[in-house]
């Protein structure tokens, strides 16, 4: 990478550059997104970094209220411009940055190199419109494809989806199929264009879990055949394990712990990981034993507390935690990783030493 | 968690991601101009005060002159001058007195058949909305055939057949004004049968008359009212329409709807005409339009609150 | 099964219409048939007798209405006091005005209200969208005569630009300059009564709709906004408009005759005025039928087209 300013989208015409194939599909470097709202601005995102490279699934983990589907479209861009307050940091996309305050500079992207699974497949279809025509239809807007073929890539996507009898299927309407069959569905029309970024905010909350299963195996072989990169936004750690190669756990706006997947399980530093993992219910429980909720309310994203903004709920909670907001630093186990970044990171000034940790 | 509601396209499934919930202090708007109605709902509550008081003692007023003296040191149809605002129509008559006392007819018309409905439709609909059972079966299907039928034809038809009279006119506007009091009626009983404080009074005895008249009638009248504003609007242009073709009666002076009618051939030349009566129509209209919008959704909130 | 169910209720509504009309006539105060055939006849027992059988004021109302019925469904509606012609023949000959005027209307108020209510609804909070809302406001306060009025004085008057016209409006076949020309203000007049209510109800959708998720996924697409809205939103945003539109249609076939009065047109609306002016009994109760009917039949063609646009109604039959 020369020294030179980094190419940017504007004087791009039709076709997007491949930019550097050896840079990371996705890095966004210190996101910000603030939203308006009656009490003040909204601090969804606060100042959040990431990196995912091609083939890889970063997992993004955190409750309702953390800003992770924030997150999602921040990294995408697609943002209603009316209620944003802030929008600050820098996406760049294979190399390349991404104008994030130009919408149509960003439409080029969207369906096409970025595209998002959303959570809840009976919403996410236009009920009027047969399915074979919805995803066709980034297809004849991205590119230049005549009917018959474009058919014929919609049979392929459905099929490579996992969807019985594809054929019949294509003139079909979003309420004539089940809900795992629409997810699937909603899956093919963000394959469509193979884009290199795949985000799934939640894409089997909204299911049986007989068939979250699939969903999640289908995204994973997809994601392999094609070598995209995938974002797996989920509140369920349970999700993400075995799926993700890497896991950033968000609080409040913020990253509070990042490492890849086996480590965070196996050894969780930060107390809100360990909180999250203890109240995972287990096969090996007793039945009618308690489940350990996690104490205290989500977090105001209006008003953050001073410090630690996980401070009201920690159990390992000191006063140097609320006096100002720790600082993301390498963690106890972290090699030098991907140039030159560690591969753990914690936001804590106590980080929890080991799985068994203080009582 | 509640769902973020944003204004322009694209909601935030975010599942309750983030919590934007609006404080519900900030619902109510007493930072507005005019408080929490606005100012325009205040001015026309004035111009419709004004209006009507000027057609009710119109006789009695100094600057309203006489509708139907030809004024002599003026040459017919001058336009608006000082003197006389809405200026002067072919037989010298001053366009602006004829226009308040034209006030009268649609007023009175537009009032009255409201009156009719809100007793009419108003009462039926209280007993519908209580009683429920065939009674309110038999009365909705006879509000929905009324309401089902093209208004103006049904006027038309009234007054052609029986003679342009008052009462005739209040007959023919009340087809389209007791059926829609009904329905706003009904609606709002049933809403408020249910409520606690009714089972309440009738767990202590209190007979069906009192519970309608001490329980239900006071909470069933404000949307009502903002819906008769709304409906006297309605009827008003009903009326002109029907005067304009003609069939309004004329006595003591002819209606809005008239005027307008009798200026349109000299639109060129003397356009004022009819444009003074319509844009006290016009005004009128909106007043009554603005009133009733703002009353019925300052009901709507507090209905949705409780 | 769909289809014959609507027609129950519609079916009701045409015979308590055309009774109520057969009603009327037995109302009206004066003599009839002296208005008919003058006061001799009144004098004359014959002619009177033949004058009220014709009529059917020999029978009592429900015989007077069966044989109303009965000649009307074999085409017979009567003779008009005027001139003696025949209903039928009248009405033929002017209806068809007033259904092209009906149907400019609906095409020009289409035309207007549909691009603003989306521009409307996709800039919400905008200066489109809140002057757009007073631009309506104050339109649906003004009534047809005096928008009518309005008009006339700026094109007719000021501008010179239409001029007032004949007394026969011109065909569109024979002569189509002409026929625009005297059809386009009270076609505009019409058009501008119905754009508020339209524009309003199709924001109000819109609105809600472009909040649903799939909207979202289609901008995830990349597709470009008007694609967006003019593709996806705007479809299932239009029942609402529907409906009103259907309502206007059937309000309009008896509300144009105020503009048609105004501008001269000679249509359906100018026979009913010129029957009411003359105490043309007959060709009212056949006119006001006639309205009802329209009336009807759009209703039920609008439950049709329910049918067609949702394909969610088709199976159930909602």
């Amino acid at each position: 990478m020369t020294g030179s300013a980094q190419p940017t989208l504007a004087g791009v015409d039709d076709h997007f550059p491949i930019g550097d194939p050896s840079a990371p599909v996705v890095e966004a470097d210190d996101l910000v997104t603030w939203l308006r709202t009656p009490r003040g601005p909204a601090r969804a995102v606060d100042g959040i970094s990431l990196r995912i490279a091609a083939g890889q699934t970063l997992g993004v983990v955190g409750e309702s209220g953390s800003g992770k589907t924030m997150l999602s479209r921040s990294v995408m861009g697609l943002l209603p411009r009316r209620i944003v307050e802030r929008l600050d940091g820098t996406v760049r996309y294979r190399g390349v940055e991404v104008p994030r305050h130009d919408e149509t500079a960003l439409r080029r992207l969207w369906g096409r190199e970025m595209a998002m699974v959303f959570q809840n497949p009976l919403t996410s279809l236009n009920p009027v419109v047969p399915i074979g025509r919805q995803i066709s239809e980034s297809l004849a807007h991205h590119y230049d494809m005549g009917r018959d073929e474009r058919r014929e890539h919609a049979l392929e996507l459905l099929r490579s989806v996992g969807l019985p009898e594809a054929e019949h299927r294509l003139g079909s309407f979003p309420h004539e199929l089940s809900g795992g069959m629409r997810q699937r569905v909603v899956i093919a029309i963000a394959l469509a264009c193979g884009p290199g970024l795949l985000i799934a905010d939640e894409p089997t909350t909204a299911l049986d879990v007989t068939v979250q299963r699939q969903i999640l195996d289908l995204l994973d072989q997809q994601r392999r055949e094609r070598s995209m990169a995938m974002m797996l936004i989920t509140h369920d750690l349970a999700v993400v394990a075995g799926r993700a190669d890497e896991v950033a756990v968000v609080y409040a706006g913020q990253v509070v712990e990042r490492a890849p997947a086996a480590e965070l399980f196996a050894s969780p530093r930060h107390p809100y990981t360990r909180a999250l993992l203890d109240s995972i219910p287990s096969p090996v429980q007793p039945s009618h034993a308690r489940l350990d909720a996690i104490a205290g309310r989500p977090p105001d994203l209006v008003a953050p507390p001073d410090g630690c903004r996980f401070a009201p709920r920690c159990a390992y909670v000191t006063d140097a935690c609320r006096v100002a907001v720790p600082e993301l630093v390498e963690a106890q186990g972290s090699v030098a990783g991907v140039g030159g970044r560690p591969t753990r990171e914690v936001r804590c000034i106590h980080p929890v030493a080991s799985s068994e940790g203080l009582s | 968690m509640p769902e973020p509601v944003m204004p322009g396209y694209g909601a935030i499934d975010d599942g309750g991601d983030v919590d934007v919930a609006p404080d519900p202090g900030a619902m109510t708007p007493t930072r507005r101009l005019g408080g929490a109605l606005g100012l325009g709902f205040w001015l026309s509550v004035g111009w419709l005060v004004a209006i009507a008081t000027a057609a009710v003692f119109a006789d009695a007023l100094p600057f309203v002159g006489d509708p139907d003296s030809p004024i002599r040191d003026v040459a017919r149809k001058s336009g608006p001058s000082l003197e006389y605002p809405f200026g002067v129509d072919s037989n010298k008559f001053d366009v602006f007195a004829r226009s308040i006392y034209g006030a009268r007819v649609s007023l009175m018309v537009g009032f009255a058949t409201i009156l009719v409905g809100f007793v009419v439709g108003g009462g039926l609909g209280l007993l519908a909305g209580y009683f429920r059972g065939r009674l309110e079966t038999g009365l909705v299907a006879g509000a929905d055939a009324m309401l089902a039928f093209p208004q103006l034809v049904a006027a038309l038809a009234i007054v052609a057949f029986l003679g342009a009279s008052v009462v005739n006119l209040i007959l023919a506007l009340s087809l389209l004004a007791v059926p829609a009091l009904f329905r706003v009626t009904r609606a709002a009983t049933l809403a408020m049968a249910e409520r606690d404080f009714v089972t309440a009074a009738r767990m202590v005895g209190a007979t069906h008359r009192r519970i309608l008249w001490r329980e239900i009638l006071p909470n069933v009248v404000p949307p009502m009212l903002s819906f008769g504003l709304l409906a006297v609007a309605i009827v008003i242009v009903g009326e002109g329409a029907l005067a304009f073709l003609g069939l309004s009666v004329s006595a003591p002076t002819p209606s809005w709807g008239a005027l307008i009618e009798r200026g349109r051939d000299s639109l060129g030349d003397a356009a004022h005409i009819s444009l003074g009566p319509a844009f006290m129509m016009f005004l009128t209209l909106v007043a009554l339009n603005h009133v009733g919008d703002r009353l019925s959704r300052r009901f709507d909130i507090r209905e949705a609150a409780m | 099964m769909l289809i014959v169910r609507k027609l129950g209720p519609l079916a009701a509504v045409l015979v308590l219409v055309t009774f109520f009309a057969t009603l009327l006539l037995r109302l009206v105060p004066g003599d009839p048939v002296i208005t008919i055939g003058g006061f001799d006849a009144r004098n004359d027992p014959e002619r009177a007798a033949a004058i009220e059988a014709e009529i059917g004021l020999d029978r009592n109302v429900f015989g007077q209405y069966a044989k109303w019925v009965g000649n009307a469904v074999s085409g017979d509606l009567g003779r008009s006091f005027q001139d003696g012609q025949k209903v039928t023949t009248k009405i033929a000959d002017k209806l068809p005005v007033s259904l092209m005027l009906l149907v400019y209307a609906q095409m020009l108020a289409l035309l207007i209200a549909v691009p603003l209510g989306v521009a409307m609804a996709y800039r919400l909070d905008s200066w489109i969208d809140r002057y757009g809302s007073l631009a309506l406001f104050g339109l649906l306060a003004m009534p047809a005569y005096i928008v009518g009025i309005l008009l006339k004085i700026i094109f007719v008057e000021w501008l010179d630009v239409l001029q007032p016209l004949s007394l026969r409006t011109p065909s569109l076949l024979d002569a189509p300059g002409a026929h625009i020309e005297s059809m386009i203000l009270p076609a505009f007049t019409l058009a501008l009564g119905l754009v508020p209510i339209y524009a309003r109800v199709l924001r109000t959708d819109l609105i809600a709709t472009l909040k649903e998720d799939f909207i979202d996924v289609a901008r995830a697409k990349g597709l470009p906004p008007r694609r967006i809205l003019f593709r996806h939103a705007l479809r299932p945003s239009s029942f609402s408009l529907l409906t009103v539109a259907g309502l206007a249609t059937g309000n309009l076939i008896g509300g144009a005759v105020v503009v048609e009065f105004l501008f001269a047109v000679d249509g359906f609306g100018q026979l009913l005025v010129s029957a009411l002016t003359r105490d043309d009994y007959v060709v009212l109760q056949a006119g006001i039928v006639v309205l009802a009917v329209g009336f009807v039949v759009v209703n039920f063609c609008i439950d049709l087209l329910y049918a067609a646009a949702d394909p969610r109604l088709r199976r159930h039959g909602a």
